[in-house]
């Protein structure tokens, strides 16, 4: 069968693909052709890089967390509900996607900052402000991320079966607990994927957190943050950084998205 | 089997297409045309520079703006650009010491100081340095010129900084007062506009940072007569008009 399929491919889309893939391996060959390897655990381990690391897996996880409290409900019902006006919620949803990051923090303090309309409020009802601070880094890698989760459910959703709700609605079940029972584990493996690319794209996040959450060593400068300083002042040691990011990165999205596309 | 056609036609087409205008686009500047990278806190000044040096020799400029330090890292990369202006001398050395820098190019054309800039309504009514403490407050990164010269200015006044935030910029820390997200911050004092409010530091003035400027090695012939431009009083004018310092 699969054997079939191969034979299907019109030669022009294979030299289409393999020119695909060269241009987006060839920039990952020439870093790491210029890393400096003989210092590489020396670079990696140093304190400040040691706490960038943390502040990050830190930041990644609680956003994809986030992600997927918030993403799951958005996602399925995107797929499932008919109620107007999600078309334009739908279109919402995309924008993080697509917008420059560093839009998006800013669109971010308008709302949230200090003197953003509801961090107005959070600071004067709570005495609660979200720039500078690790939640504030946690907010902008969510805001960015959060697509990509919604995106893998509501697909998935859209892809599945309506018969076998169908059944465990008609055999007095309610929404709920067909929900739990019957549609979450069908979804299961989009919900994978969903989780290995908020949480890759959450790891990568700079534009929207220097933005929103500013550069603050201790709380705020994540690998994207500690790189871009790197970058600046210390090349040779912002392709070590360059380089972990690609390493952990590549990491968890051929072990969870392997999942996905085995499980499928 | 017509799809099938045309869709190798638009295959083709778009092949074509994609080495057009990447060609194109990888030669895209002029040849009567000379390669600027400026300082972000020479934006306003450099670009009216350019339009006044355009008026004279016909020479269009193209401008890149970024902090000293990226430009810097970007020269040291083989970036290809005919003239550099920065805002401090030590980032200038680093791509010297790179042997970029033509021989003999280099000139000091102006100098800057720090000011304390607060949000107009100065929520934490922020007077001096000393009231930084207990603020949030926003100053550059020290990678930076302006975050080198803060630092200098905190050692001279004995003073903790302590900042909420390393800006990537000098325009970034303006942007975080402007909107209010700090209480106060150091930017320069050609930073300054009607949206903050500022307060001249005593003794800042005697803290500047010179800012030079230099042709690259294998830059346009042209990049002298802008040097000299920007020396020249039309240039020095300008210059003035956004409260840079002269040269001493």
């Amino acid at each position: 069968m699969t054997a079939k399929i191969s034979k299907s491919i019109p030669p022009l889309l294979w030299v289409g693909a393999f020119i695909a893939s060269i241009f987006l391996i060839m920039p990952f060959i020439g870093l790491s052709q210029r890393t400096p390897w003989s210092t590489f655990f020396q670079t990696v381990t140093e304190e400040a890089v040691f706490q960038s690391i943390t502040l990050s897996l830190v930041v990644a996880t609680s956003a994809t967390a986030i992600c997927f409290l918030l993403g799951l409900p958005l996602g399925w019902v995107l797929a499932r509900s008919h109620v107007k006006g999600l078309k334009v919620i739908r279109a919402i949803v995309l924008l993080p996607m697509v917008l420059p990051p560093v839009a998006g923090g800013t669109a971010l303090l308008f709302a949230l900052g200090r003197k953003g309309f509801i961090g107005e409020k959070l600071d004067s009802w709570f005495g609660l402000t979200l720039p500078f601070t690790t939640a504030g880094a946690i907010i902008a890698a969510t805001f960015v991320s959060l697509p990509f989760f919604v995106l893998a459910i509501e697909t998935a959703a859209s892809q599945l079966d309506p018969h076998f709700e169908e059944s465990s609605l008609s055999l007095g079940a309610g929404p709920t607990r067909t929900f739990f029972t019957a549609s979450l584990p069908m979804i299961k493996p989009a919900i994978f994927a969903g989780i290995a690319l908020s949480w890759a794209r959450a790891l990568g996040e700079f534009g929207a957190t220097i933005t929103f959450a500013g550069d603050n060593p201790e709380r705020t400068r994540t690998l994207p943050l500690q790189l871009f300083v790197a970058l600046e002042t210390n090349p040779e040691r912002a392709m070590v950084l360059g380089m972990l990011m690609v390493i952990i990165s590549l990491s968890v999205l051929v072990a969870l998205r392997g999942k996905w596309i085995a499980a499928q | 089997m017509t799809t099938s056609k045309n869709f190798r036609g638009i295959l083709r087409l778009n092949a074509f297409l994609a080495v057009f205008s990447f060609l194109s686009l990888s030669c895209g500047l002029s040849q009567n045309s000379l390669h600027v990278m400026a300082a972000s806190s020479l934006t306003e000044a450099f670009e009216e520079i350019a339009e006044e040096f355009k008026k004279e020799t016909q020479v269009e400029i193209s401008l890149t703006i970024a902090g000293s330090a990226s430009l810097a890292s970007q020269i040291e990369d083989g970036a290809k650009v005919d003239v550099v202006a920065l805002a401090d001398e030590e980032t200038m050395k680093r791509i010297n010491e790179t042997r970029r820098v033509e021989q003999g190019s280099l000139k000091i054309f102006a100098t800057n100081y720090l000011v304390l800039a607060t949000p107009l309504e100065n929520p934490e009514s922020i007077e001096s340095l000393q009231d930084l403490k207990g603020s949030i407050s926003a100053i550059c990164a020290p990678q930076v010129p302006c975050g080198k010269l803060s630092l200098k200015l905190a050692i001279q006044e004995n003073i903790d900084l302590n900042p909420s935030s390393l800006e990537p910029n000098v325009r970034s820390v303006r942007t975080k007062i402007e909107l209010g997200e700090v209480d106060a911050g150091l930017i320069y004092i050609t930073d300054i506009n009607e949206k903050i409010n500022h307060i001249i530091i005593d003794r800042s003035e005697q803290i500047t940072t010179n800012y030079p400027i230099a042709s690259i090695h294998g830059g346009k012939i042209e990049s002298t007569d802008f040097i000299e431009f920007v020396l020249s009083p039309a240039g020095q004018k300008i210059l003035e008009k956004y409260r840079f310092g002269a040269p001493s």
